[in-house]
């Protein structure tokens, strides 16, 4: 089982990780769906067949085994070197690709005047929810990896599995800055050689991009037996437009300006992001992916949890 | 002070500072339209997307809801400013030049017509007193009363309005027909000398079709504003005695008079009348008419008087809307003997004359004094109106050539229900006969054409009588005798018929017209192609001589006339008989007043005219306290006639492009005439209107 972790056991606290919130989610445990690549003995089933306590089969030695794989007790009643076959448990590895692209700027203190002080970003939250992923998995001894990108990879950190992971993790939260547009397949090919051990690709991103290029490039890690999952971040005023008068609207990335009453193009403009959407979530279903569309609104660490209990659900775990 | 915007003129202008309200919704939309501010905003891409699918008036509603406010308060502040029409002509100028108004007043008989204690004639007091309300600074006016001659209150328009209110209340219906040509023409000539501002002639009148139906606008120009305002009821019940016509005009002693009665009923139900009749020494006749709707009815009253004289006669059915017209006077003027008047510039030395056989004919026992028939004779440079007016028979003969003077007193006794006969022989006759043609200016034409003459007796030949209308009063006693043929005819002309003219009574063997009738007005012209003297035929020899010319005078006397009834406003003459030196004539009205008159003396009598008539009823010439003579005076019939001519028609008549015609009985529509037509209603209604999608719009944006 996990090890317990004590985020306040330094000196420094981290804006990422709120010890409340994160108490919320000590009595739940992320589980792998399939077998996982792992270096170290683990919680999770290893593609690598070797030794350990769960038995799976016997076959002929063959010049190269290691000699002391051979069970003796059989050749002691067969008289025939036979080695057995064990399903190693090991660490299962948690890659988190998070979007710092200038979109992802949108709530929070960038737009305090319109949404008030106590709105949260799309990137603070995205943020919060990596950095309670990494808490789950850490402290359930797992390894953790973070990419931050925009329309190239940013920054990298390489997987880790132990407390001080942690706070290397959610220090380079805070070290990061949005800025310029984003292009999530470039970052995916440019990601994937750096992912070494298969295990859990989770992007969170606003993916306000074409989403068939993201998918061929998904489609490259969950061919390496990745399992891949989408968090679609979207602001609370992204899903439903704020209530203001006339507003001059103006692209995060491209810097493109419209004027118009929010209340006017309500309507049209739900019907316009539900089919994007609606894209991005049957290109997942499409590939099992897993695809969880968040708002801000929702509570980062009631995010996780109904992700996680919905992935039980799908696994067939009571 | 008005304001003119086109056809609105503006009766509170000052309220345009009103105008200010437009700036409110401006300013309530200019001040909540705040300065969009500047959101980043990831997901531009679906908004520019959502906008592309809306229309171009939804992005404009909040304009368009700014527009209807605008709308509404100035339609709000337009209903404020009153508006009024000025239609067609009516607008008003706004040069300081005034306008020059003439207001043409019907005050002729049916303008007296009563109905519900209403006449049109108070009707048209109030249009006139409207039009004088209505008089601004610089206007200029006249009144005039439209009668039997125009009478205007100032020889030119003024600004005296209280001379000309004065007027308007002394007017009253005047029992006469008006001459409405001569009351646009003295209009016309009042504003000939208007060279400035705008020229406007009312017609206030009920617009009877029997006097507007021949007007002629044509001497109106272009320029003038016409303005119709007809006033009185539409189709006014009203019943009449239109004419009394005495059979024989002029009866003679014991003779059998028949008095035939018109009574006509103008309305639209049958009616049952009394009719009776009232002599003035107190003798009545009565009896009853029934009459159909729209119909006239003739009846009769016969009676036989023994002494010779004037008898002055009314006529009455029970007074209803129009009294003037109840009543029908007239003089019956019974004489002892017919009087025959013979025209001829033969010698009255010689002795075998046409006009001494004639004379003759008219009276073979001359010396009798009792005699039925009596002659003079006067030549045709001395014949006058008195001469013809006693006669009721006049024969020409031998007249050289005929004077303007004499022929145009002919005209005028045969236009009066005179008869003629005309024996023509000399080539001056030709000539006479074209003038009186021509002088009648058309009133009559000839029967026949003269082509040339035909003198048989230098071959000792002759012309015989082949053909006779024996169906003719005059030649029906000759039916059964053959002696018309027995006659010889040596000169005569030569004639050509004019189709459809007149009627033949005899023709000669030789195809020419012997004798023909023609009527001129309800006078009657015999035209006898032969000569009495013996140069031109033997007909004076033949027995048949004396009956014929007896039958000629009998034919010729006139059963129906007017010579016993005068027209209101025009000019009435009797006669009496001659005056000794002692005795003065003093000429009264029908109310008794004194009215003045020309008294004219001759041999035979004595001739009165009275030159202007302004009642009904007798005009009378008294010696001492008697009354020698009546003249009886009665209204035009087509004035009892209160049928209106349609606005359609008087418009397709005056065919004034700058006419405008009121609405029948609309006396207040003068008001919206002169002050236009009140809108501000309408601008009220369309602002309740643009309120309520005003709220549409709202409920639209909201939503």
């Amino acid at each position: 089982m996990g090890q317990d972790v004590n985020i306040s056991s330094r000196n420094d606290s981290y804006k990422y990780l709120d010890e409340n919130a994160l108490a919320y989610l000590r009595h739940l445990s992320f589980d792998a769906r399939g077998a996982v690549d792992g270096a170290y003995a683990g919680k999770h089933r290893s593609v690598v067949k070797g030794r350990s306590q769960e038995f799976t089969d016997y076959r002929e030695y063959l010049p190269g085994d290691d000699v002391r794989s051979i069970d003796w007790r059989v050749y002691g009643r067969t008289d025939r070197y036979m080695i057995k076959l064990c399903e190693q448990e090991t660490l299962m590895t948690c890659h988190l690709l998070l979007d710092s692209s200038a979109s992802m700027a949108f709530g929070g203190s960038w737009h305090k005047e319109f949404f008030g002080a106590n709105d949260i970003s799309k990137y603070d939250y995205a943020c919060y929810l990596a950095a309670a992923l990494s808490y789950l998995l850490l402290r359930q001894g797992d390894a953790v990896s973070l990419t931050v990108f925009n329309s190239a990879i940013r920054y990298h950190l390489p997987a880790g599995g132990t407390l001080s992971h942690l706070h290397r993790v959610a220090r380079a939260l805070e070290g990061q800055k949005v800025h310029r547009d984003t292009y999530i397949p470039h970052v995916l090919r440019q990601a994937f050689p750096l992912l070494k051990r298969r295990g859990i690709l989770i992007v969170i991103s606003d993916f306000l991009e074409d989403c068939d290029g993201m998918f061929e490039a998904l489609d490259m890690y969950l061919g390496r037996g990745f399992e891949v999952a989408l968090f679609h971040v979207l602001h609370r005023y992204e899903l439903e437009l704020p209530k203001l008068a006339s507003v001059n609207f103006v692209d995060a990335e491209s810097g493109e300006r419209l004027t118009s009453v929010p209340e006017d193009v309500q309507e049209a403009y739900g019907h316009e992001l539900q089919a994007h959407i609606d894209t991005i979530r049957a290109g997942a279903e499409a590939r099992k992916i897993d695809y969880d569309l968040i708002s801000t609104q929702t509570f980062y660490s009631v995010a996780v949890r109904d992700y996680l209990e919905r992935r039980r659900r799908q696994c067939g775990y009571s | 002070m008005r304001i003119l915007l086109g056809y609105i003129s503006l009766v509170n202008p000052a309220l345009w500072v009103g105008v200010a309200a437009l700036a409110v919704p401006l300013a309530i939309h200019l001040l909540t339209r705040r300065t969009p501010k500047n959101m980043t905003f990831p997901t531009l891409r679906f908004l520019r997307a959502a906008r592309a699918h809306q229309s171009r008036l939804y992005h404009l509603r909040h304009l368009l809801l700014l527009l209807t406010r605008m709308a509404l308060l100035l339609l709000i502040l337009l209903a404020f400013l009153r508006p009024v029409l000025m239609q067609g002509a009516r607008r008003k100028a706004t040069s300081q030049t005034g306008r020059t108004m003439l207001i043409l007043m019907d005050v002729s008989a049916s303008m007296g017509y009563v109905q519900a204690g209403v006449s049109p004639l108070a009707e048209a007091r109030a249009a006139v007193l409207e039009i004088l309300d209505h008089h601004e600074a610089g206007d200029r006016v006249n009144l005039i009363l439209m009668k039997v001659a125009p009478d205007a209150s100032f020889d030119e328009p003024s600004d005296n309005l209280f001379l000309l209110r004065r007027d308007l209340a002394n007017a009253a219906a005047v029992p006469e027909r008006p001459d409405i040509n001569a009351a646009i023409a003295e209009a016309v000539s009042q504003l000939k000398g208007v060279t400035e501002g705008r020229r406007q002639i009312y017609f206030i009148s009920d617009f009877q079709r029997t006097n507007w139906s021949s007007v002629n606008f044509d001497q109106v120009d272009a320029d003038t504003e016409l303005l119709f305002v007809p006033v009185g009821p539409e189709r006014g019940e009203n019943c009449a005695i239109t004419d009394v016509a005495l059979r024989p005009a002029a009866p003679t002693v014991s003779e059998d008079v028949e008095i035939v009665c018109k009574v006509t009923n103008y309305s639209d139900r049958p009616r049952r009348l009394p009719l009776q009749m009232r002599f003035r020494d107190g003798e009545d006749f009565q009896q009853e008419v029934r009459l159909e709707p729209r119909a006239t009815v003739s009846s009769s009253f016969h009676l036989r008087i023994h002494d010779a004289g004037q008898y002055e006669g009314q006529v009455f059915i029970p007074e209803d809307g129009l009294k003037v017209d109840d009543r029908r006077s007239f003089v019956l003027d019974v004489a002892e003997k017919v009087r025959v008047l013979v025209v001829s510039d033969d010698d009255p030395r010689v002795k075998e004359t046409g006009a001494a056989f004639l004379r003759r004919a008219i009276n073979p026992f001359a010396q009798k004094r009792n005699a039925a028939v009596v002659s003079s004779v006067v030549s045709s440079r001395d014949v006058d109106k008195s001469d013809l007016a006693r006669a009721q028979v006049v024969i020409l003969s031998g007249i050289h050539e005929l004077s303007r003077r004499s022929g145009e007193a002919i005209l005028e006794y045969l236009e009066t229900g005179g008869s003629v006969a005309y024996f023509h022989v000399a080539s001056a006759a030709s000539q006479n006969l074209e003038r009186l043609a021509a002088w009648s200016e058309g009133n009559f034409v000839l029967p026949f054409e003269l082509s040339g003459q035909i003198d048989l007796s230098r071959q000792e030949g002759y012309a015989t009588l082949a053909q006779a209308n024996f169906d003719h009063r005059i030649l029906r006693k000759f039916r059964d005798s053959a002696d018309l043929g027995d006659l010889r005819f040596h000169r005569f002309f030569s004639t050509e018929r004019v189709k459809n003219k007149g009627r033949v009574l005899l023709r000669y063997d030789d195809g020419n017209i012997a004798m023909a009738e023609t009527l001129v007005g309800p006078g009657v012209l015999l035209l006898c192609n032969f000569g009495c003297s013996l140069q031109h035929s033997d007909i004076v020899r033949h027995p048949l001589f004396v009956p014929l010319v007896h039958e000629i005078i009998r034919g010729l006397r006139p059963s129906m006339g007017r010579k016993n009834t005068f027209l209101v406003g025009q000019p009435c003459f009797t006669t009496l008989r001659p005056l000794t030196d002692n005795e003065k004539v003093v000429l009264r009205g029908p109310a008794g007043e004194t009215v003045e008159g020309s008294v004219e003396a001759n041999d035979d009598g004595v001739a009165v005219l009275f030159p202007k008539t302004s009642a009904c009823g007798f005009y009378r010439a008294y010696v001492g306290e008697e009354i020698a003579a009546s003249a009886a005076v009665n209204l035009d019939s087509l004035e009892s006639n209160l049928e209106r001519l349609d606005m359609a028609q008087l418009e397709e008549l005056a065919q004034q492009p700058r006419a405008t015609y009121l609405a029948a009985g609309d006396v207040a529509g003068i008001e919206g005439l002169l002050e236009g037509e009140p809108l501000w209603h309408y601008f009220l209604l369309a602002a309740v209107g643009l309120l309520f999608v005003e709220q549409v719009l709202v409920l639209l944006v909201r939503h």
